[in-house]
């Protein structure tokens, strides 16, 4: 049970640095939008000071794809349009590229 | 436990699997739940009287106040925004790389080496054992909010066994 060798030492270490790297990382758990039905899926998402704009984009892109959505959670069987979808990764592209 | 057997009085059930927890189930879609650690009580569900009448009682039997919304709880941080409700630990990941005292280490993408093999150890090299348990220990905690390393996590928490 005492038995730790050194590599578990840096396997350990190497973990809190990867830690490190993730640090502005949280999560988010949706409010369940009726219109789209993400459901509970949690995301990781960039801590700053704009956090609902960068949200929102992640809304955007999350909302549109029907293989994220929750477990349990019926599949709908209207699938939306493919111009919804381009629109609202677009969308989601541009306002994340705006602000990292 | 005085709380525990008020708690019990007001018609809620003990959770058998995890210690603290009480729920109380009048219908269907009516849920609220207790979490309760040391001396700290969250109250959460879906019926708001049934929480606010929880609020009033426990007021009225411990003199306890009602901070109101969840923001701060063991280490985690809770903030409300429109989309939802976001969680993360940063201020205990800098707590932590502040007592290793790795605040200036560079970052890696990726947590484990590819082909780790933890068991076929060769370095026979023992290393101190309280100072693995505080990291492990860490990084067990910090799988709450960072689901991306519980496979590193495993590995090396494996040999306990």
């Amino acid at each position: 049970m005492n038995d730790h060798r050194k590599y578990h030492l840096t396997a350990a270490k190497r973990i809190i640095i990867y830690i490190k790297g993730t640090i502005k990382l949280g999560f988010l758990f949706p409010i369940e939008n009726k219109e789209s039905k993400v459901g509970l899926i949690a995301i990781l998402i960039q801590i700053i000071v704009e956090i609902d704009v960068i949200g929102e984009a992640f809304m955007a892109m999350f909302s549109c794809s029907t293989m994220l959505q929750s477990p349990g959670t019926p599949r709908s069987n209207q699938s939306l349009p493919y111009s919804r979808v381009k629109q609202s990764i677009l969308l989601a592209h541009l306002l994340l590229v705006k602000l990292f | 436990m005085i709380i525990d057997h008020i708690i019990i009085q007001l018609g809620l059930k003990r959770c058998t699997d995890k210690y603290g927890m009480y729920v109380l189930s009048l219908s269907d879609n009516d849920i609220t739940m207790i979490c309760l650690y040391v001396d700290d009580l969250l109250i959460t569900g879906n019926n708001k009287d049934a929480i606010k009448n929880l609020k009033f009682i426990m007021h009225y039997e411990f003199e306890m106040t009602g901070l109101g919304k969840l923001s701060y709880f063991l280490g985690t941080k809770f903030i409300t925004i429109k989309l939802g409700i976001v969680m993360h630990q940063q201020k205990y990941i800098c707590e932590l790389l502040d007592r290793l005292d790795m605040t200036n280490c560079n970052i890696i993408i990726n947590q484990l080496e590819t082909n780790a093999k933890v068991d076929e150890c060769i370095i026979k090299d023992k290393v101190e054992v309280t100072m693995f348990k505080h990291m492990a220990g860490s990084q067990r905690y910090l799988c709450n909010s960072k689901p991306d390393i519980c496979f590193a996590v495993s590995i090396i928490n494996g040999k306990h066994e």
